[in-house]
């Protein structure tokens, strides 16, 4: 396996559309890297970049120390996995996963080698004399895998491999794929628009948009920790609460006002605020639907908003409440216990110390 | 022609299952194959059957067939060795190299007949004729172009070879050197479901192209077609799919004819009528910001965002004004206001018919 290094990675079509700027990532061996943004965020043009299949404008490419810019796709040691994969119908499983190598004149032994050591992996031992027709979706998938893993190639690089797929193999694939990784020990590169799929596989997240890198962390970090208000909205299902405020110094205490209600943040965060000369500015305070509670432990604590339900989903261990507060939609994510249903005047209380403050102009993260 | 190594190995498969030795002859006595050591006498007594009347004779330990294809000899099945019924497992492998051989002259007829349809090379008369012949009937087809760019096209034709279905009618050939192309059946897709199909298979080719030739490819696909002499159509218009692609929507994969919009009529226009067009718009020298990079993806990026200045600043990282200050310098430049729709149309043509000039004149 290896490492790989991009360097001021720039994509510029000629009719002047910059798909990629100043795209800079270090890649280690083993690692699982996601890139994830919205669609038309450039990850899969990097991604097809890093394969050879889009010439780089400008900017360094390596892997493995040795620069790739201008080598052929074919002589770069990488396997991909794309989205519109079809298997061969009338070859069995195991002429599928060998037709790459025949294609690359590899002999008959070392084939036969391979295959039969990426069936152990993936489990596809007992279906190799089986044609497509005979496979259900995720054995399809898997067989769409050992295609790439029969290469053995230096990186693996996949490109919404799962968006064809219904939501229970997803799920199912997702898990395989994870654990493909810890067995292959491959350093895999990965293009998703879904960021579940981005937090449960990635060792590291690229968080994309319009071209330019967001952020890059651990899935942890990026949660608890986003650069911005665009990682803070992207990361996380439902997605964090936004609530346009004004920010309120009073000596060392600084508040959050929004609508009629004001809410006091702890020590650390209001530092910020302060040493910002944050005062009487517009900021927008987010915060996630699992920091906010109706329980009564929650309540005694103060920073207390009242609404209306507008909406009740009940998950089986908890319940989702839809409601309005200072003009923003907002969702809490509380106890299925709760007595709250569809159009009950509620309180909630909000946990100050996961509060997120954003600069309403950079919309840059002010204190996490 | 069908390969010397192929009519080996079904000697070689024969021989495995009867226990017989085999070999074949042209009928000037010349070895095509063999499974045993040809004695050199045999190449004589080959020639010499081939011109007999005798269907079948026997010298030494050796029997001789004649192979007939549409009604003349070809060539001698020699087998060496005894075993019980004999004479029927040669009359069987007389008839299997035959079906053999004729499977490939066909197949390799309709290669040929597939070609000639695409380049409209065939006389209508002729081409519904051969038609006939090889069994090729009108149904609904689309013709996918492969573009390669300067690549080899063996990788990439043996892999489209298996993605397609060759038995149910569809026809993977190759008529230059950096294209490959397949005719496909589509009539087993419905009406209403035909754009998102054709979409799909287009992507399909372009994603396992990539998988497992490792080759950089781009699709056009045209029109359905029904009658035969219509696939020429279909293949031009693929043809132009790929060329008007690669002008306008260079980041595109996968290029439908049906979806060229606007590209596909200035791609049409005349090279003076270009000229007149932007001597109008930009007078006689075409301006220098055209080339300039932020101004450029500054107007790409107020395009993408429907004129909308706030927008356009936010997804830029700038400050509305400093975008103002940019699109005013612009307007200077160009005499065009892209913030009014009618500049913003004019513009956005001029811009088109430049790529089309240069790609033309490239």
């Amino acid at each position: 396996m290896a490492s790989l290094s991009l360097k001021n990675i720039c994509k510029v079509y000629e009719n002047g559309f910059e798909a990629v700027k100043d795209f800079n990532l270090e890649v280690e061996d083993k690692e699982f890297i996601i890139f994830v943004g919205p669609s038309g965020c450039g990850k899969s043009t990097t991604l097809r970049m890093i394969a050879g299949l889009e010439e780089i404008t400008s900017g360094e490419l390596r892997i493995d120390g040795k620069i790739m810019n201008d080598v052929e796709p074919k002589d770069r040691d990488i396997a991909m996995v794309f989205q519109n994969y079809a298997l061969y119908p009338h070859m069995t499983v195991f002429d599928n996963m060998a037709f790459g190598l025949k294609l690359r004149k590899v002999p008959k032994d070392q084939i036969k080698a391979k295959v039969e050591e990426a069936a152990r992996i993936l489990d596809l031992e007992k279906l190799l004399d089986r044609k497509p027709k005979a496979l259900s979706g995720g054995q399809r998938q898997r067989v769409a895998m050992g295609r790439a893993i029969v290469r053995n190639p230096k990186v693996f690089l996949m490109d919404e491999p799962l968006s064809n797929l219904d939501a229970k193999l997803r799920v199912q694939m997702r898990a395989e794929i994870a654990s493909l990784h810890n067995r292959l020990g491959a350093t895999i590169i990965y293009v998703t628009h879904d960021q579940t799929e981005a937090m449960t596989l990635g060792t590291r997240i690229v968080v994309l948009k319009d071209g330019v890198i967001m952020q890059v962390d651990s899935p942890q970090k990026l949660y608890n920790q986003p650069n911005n208000l665009f990682v803070a909205g992207f990361i996380g299902s439902p997605q964090m609460n936004f609530i346009d405020a004004e920010c309120v110094i009073e000596g060392s205490k600084v508040s959050l006002k929004f609508g009629e209600f004001s809410v006091e943040l702890p020590e650390a965060k209001a530092k910020k605020l302060i040493e910002g000369n944050y005062n009487g500015k517009k900021v927008v305070l987010g915060i996630r639907p699992e920091d906010i509670s109706d329980s009564a432990d929650a309540l005694a604590k103060g920073a207390n908003v009242e609404s209306d339900v507008t909406g009740y989903e009940l998950l089986g261990a908890e319940v989702l409440l839809y409601y309005t507060l200072a003009g923003a939609n907002m969702t809490a994510r509380v106890s299925a216990d709760t007595p709250a249903r569809y159009g009950d005047h509620i309180k909630l209380a909000f946990d100050v110390n996961k509060i997120h403050v954003f600069d309403k102009e950079t919309e840059l993260t002010i204190t996490n | 022609m069908i390969s010397a190594q192929k009519i080996l190995n079904t000697l070689n498969e024969i021989k495995e299952i009867t226990k017989l030795e085999l070999a074949l002859f042209q009928i000037n006595g010349k070895l095509v194959a063999t499974t045993m050591k040809v004695d050199a006498r045999l190449e004589k007594v080959v020639s010499d059957f081939a011109v007999s009347e005798a269907k079948q004779q026997i010298y030494m330990s050796y029997q001789f067939y004649k192979i007939d294809i549409e009604h003349s000899t070809e060539y001698v099945l020699v087998t060496d060795g005894f075993a019980e019924n004999s004479f029927v497992i040669g009359q069987m492998a007389v008839c299997q190299i035959r079906t053999l051989i004729l499977s490939k002259a066909e197949g390799y007829d309709r290669n040929n007949f597939i070609q000639n349809v695409l380049l409209g090379n065939l006389l209508t008369v002729d081409l519904y004729g051969r038609a006939k012949r090889l069994h090729i009937e009108a149904k609904p087809r689309v013709t996918f172009v492969i573009d390669t760019g300067n690549k080899n096209t063996d990788t990439v034709m043996e892999c489209v070879k298996n993605l397609s279905d060759l038995k149910s009618g569809d026809f993977v050939t190759s008529v230059d050197e950096h294209s490959v192309v397949l005719v496909k059946d589509v009539s087993y897709i419905e009406k209403d479901g035909m754009e998102a199909e054709l979409e799909g298979i287009a992507s399909s080719l372009v994603d396992n192209l990539h998988m497992e030739a490792m080759v950089k490819v781009r699709v056009g696909y045209g029109n359905v077609v029904v009658q035969i002499p219509d696939i020429a159509q279909s293949y031009q218009e693929a043809k132009m799919a790929l060329e008007v692609g690669k002008v306008f929507y260079a980041g595109m994969d996968t290029i439908s004819y049906g979806k060229l919009g606007i590209g596909r009529l200035i791609y049409q226009l005349p090279m003076s009528l270009c000229d007149m067009f932007i001597k109008e718009v930009f007078g006689d020298t075409t301006p220098d910001i055209l080339e300039d990079e932020e101004a450029m993806s500054t107007i790409q990026k107020f395009f993408e965002n429907n004129l909308n200045i706030s927008e356009t600043a936010r997804q830029l990282y700038v400050h509305r004004n400093t975008l103002v200050y940019r699109l005013e310098r612009i307007e200077k430049a160009i005499g065009l206001d892209i913030r009014s729709f009618d500049d913003a149309m004019t513009f956005r043509i001029a811009i088109m018919v430049l790529a089309h000039m240069k790609d033309t004149r490239n």
